[in-house]
């Protein structure tokens, strides 16, 4: 069995406390109600919690995180919390070193964006657009992409506006 | 002014005359009644496929301003990549037979946008900025669903007949017409829609991407990655025309169905952006 190098066990323990610290994220109530003991709409109540107390998020899962309010855990979904930075200690730190990002991440490149006064100077690129086709996917290579990368189709309904339909959650 | 009142009331007096030599062509059922239902799909058909090559030729126009202030990335295998993506997912949606045609902008602003008639670009800021696949088809799920809904068409459509109106130019005047309706579209470009509009094309677009196999979720890690970012000359147009990342976290989620919530697991495809950065 091979032993990590003093280097990479630096590294694994820098890893794992970064990850410690995304286990310890507080977040506020927003809204008060139960927390339930599955990440879902249906689940059993395991608690309750009120609204503004700080709670610490111990996992996220899609729309919903599992939380610690004193001696309770259990599931709220993200629309009931206020998540503050809402990105886990050890993606800030990948954010801050450019790992996942391009450098302007965190920050401004320094560079001037793009805005308004562009589209009002800028002479129109036809050739640009035209040059669009060239490099459009048809609907077979597009069909063929999905099916190479293993994804696999759903049918889902779209969802409706709040006002038509008032979540009970 | 007076020239448009004038034809206004032209129209007015020359719609039933005109009703009455078509009717009996037109708009009956088969038992010989008027079937008005009838008449106005048929005219709307009609007028629908106009409408939608002007719509094309309108974004079209607007593309071409927007890539005339940043230009198409000069990365042929992400353009590849980003086309294919995109596609898979225009054939979600009922709108899946336009002329959809995805590209990423040379610039290190972070943002997306769409044009009426199928063209979406990613800015390469917000294309560096994501993560995977599923992130991706989340960002060009959101744009797909602006152009499915007809978000940005609407909006100038409606600008237009004011803008018309107001300088007595008839709808013939077609040179015209075009000006208009390409700097209504740029400036919509810089003002941004309606909030509802975004947290409806939130709401469409997560669905959109689950249709296709992504992780319906993949949009709450974009918005707080996007919530990381200062505002700056990067980011300001994005964050001026769009509400803020944590109300569209907490919209969508919000209104998240169980099925929606039961496809937020990353994709097969998820890594496989690597590939084309």
């Amino acid at each position: 069995m091979r032993f990590l190098k003093p280097v990479q066990a630096v590294i694994v323990a820098a890893a794992l406390f970064c990850a410690g610290a995304a286990m310890a994220e507080p977040a506020k109530v927003r809204t008060a109600g139960p927390i339930q003991a599955q990440p879902l709409a249906a689940a059993a109540a395991t608690g309750s919690v009120k609204a503004g107390i700080t709670v610490d998020i111990l996992q996220r899962k899609g729309f919903w995180a599992r939380v610690k309010s004193g001696t309770q855990t259990g599931w709220l979904k993200l629309s009931r919390l206020s998540l503050g930075s809402g990105v886990s200690g050890n993606e800030i730190a990948a954010l801050a070193s450019g790992r996942t990002g391009s450098g302007n991440v965190v920050s401004a490149s320094g560079g001037r964006g793009l805005d308004a006064a562009d589209f009002e100077r800028a002479t129109p690129d036809n050739a640009a657009v035209a040059a669009l086709s060239r490099t459009a996917a048809s609907e077979s290579a597009a069909a063929q992409f999905a099916r190479s990368g293993g994804l696999k189709a759903r049918k889902l309904d779209y969802i409706r506006a709040p006002s038509t339909k008032r979540s009970s959650r | 002014m007076r020239r448009f009142a004038f034809a206004v009331a032209a129209c007015v007096i020359a719609v039933p005359a005109f009703a009455q030599f078509s009717l009996p062509d037109l708009g009956k059922t088969q038992d010989g009644k008027l079937d008005l239902g009838g008449i106005i799909g048929q005219v709307k058909d009609i007028a629908g496929s106009q409408s939608a090559d002007e719509e094309a030729r309108s974004g079209e126009t607007i593309a071409a301003t927007v890539f005339g202030a940043a230009p198409a990335w000069r990365k042929p295998a992400a353009q590849s990549y980003v086309n294919l993506v995109g596609r898979n997912l225009a054939r979600q949606v009922e709108r899946k037979d336009l002329q959809w045609r995805f590209a990423i902008l040379d610039t290190p602003s972070i943002n997306a946008m769409a044009f009426p008639g199928g063209i979406v670009v990613i800015t390469r800021g917000l294309y560096e900025l994501v993560t995977s696949e599923d992130e991706l088809a989340a960002v060009l799920s959101h744009e797909i669903a602006h152009v499915n809904r007809r978000h940005q068409w609407k909006v100038i459509q409606q600008q237009k007949l004011v803008a018309l109106a107001g300088s007595a130019v008839t709808s013939n005047d077609k040179g015209r017409t075009a000006e208009v309706v390409a700097d209504l579209g740029t400036k919509l470009i810089a003002r941004g829609l309606d909030k509802s509009a975004e947290f409806e094309a939130d709401r469409d677009g997560v669905v959109i991407a689950a249709r296709a196999g992504y992780d319906s979720s993949a949009l709450i890690a974009v918005m707080e990655r996007l919530k990381l970012l200062k505002t700056g000359a990067d980011t300001a147009l994005l964050f001026s025309t769009h509400p803020s990342p944590e109300d569209r976290i907490a919209s969508l989620t919000e209104a998240a169905t169980a099925q929606v919530e039961a496809a937020a697991e990353p994709s097969a495809a998820a890594a496989r952006i690597r590939t084309a950065r």
